[in-house]
């Protein structure tokens, strides 16, 4: 899973925060894996 | 841990809603707490909170400002008597954040950008903290224009 934490602070901030829902926002990305990480933890 | 601050929404007296920007960026599932620095003034705006997250705390009344407004003094003593790291006060509509003697002080300002006693042109604003062990690290989020301007601001123990 990735930190969005570590990798927002090389980008511009209008897509690396915690609130952006842009593609290649690190924290999009993270909520997504949280998303789908909580789907498995379910399944197992 | 994610904690969104707003407040002073003045719905519907001062303004008839969120920027339509803020409620795109605003969706359930990221936010675990909520501060409310009051004003929301109904029901169906608490309700609204309450569905982005489900720990909402709103101030009590419209009446427990700190006075001088937005005084660092003033606000420095409710620092000291609720010996808190971060002390969050609002009503003045403008957003602010600062150290003060290793304390750290957050004022959202206005979510919808409603107007104040004082002041007819106000930013719309509002604040969402990452709270990481001893590390805070602000994201404030201003509607200048039609563009939602982001700035981070880090804060340590």
């Amino acid at each position: 899973i990735v930190n969005p934490r570590q990798k927002a602070k090389e980008l511009d901030l209008a897509i690396s925060n915690p609130l952006s829902q842009e593609e290649e926002s690190p924290w999009n990305q993270f909520f997504k894996d949280e998303e789908l990480r909580d789907m498995i933890s379910q399944d197992v | 841990m994610l904690v969104l601050v707003l407040g002073d929404l003045h719905i519907p007296y001062r303004s008839n809603g969120m920027p339509a920007k803020f409620k795109k960026l605003l969706v359930p599932g990221k936010i675990q707490h909520i501060l409310c620095t009051g004003n929301l003034c109904t029901k169906e705006s608490f309700d609204y909170l309450k569905t982005l997250a489900s720990d909402v705390h709103v101030v009590k009344g419209d009446f427990d400002e700190v006075v001088p407004w937005g005084d660092i003094e003033s606000l420095a003593m409710v620092q000291r008597q609720l010996d808190v790291d971060i002390l969050i006060s609002g009503h003045t509509h403008k957003f602010e954040a600062f150290e003060h003697e290793n304390k750290f002080y957050i004022n959202p300002g206005t979510a919808t950008g409603a107007y104040n006693a004082l002041d007819s042109g106000v930013t719309p604003s509002f604040v969402l903290m990452d709270i990481q062990a001893t590390t805070v690290v602000t994201y404030v989020y201003q509607l200048i224009g039609d563009d939602v301007k982001v700035e981070r601001i880090e804060y340590k123990k």
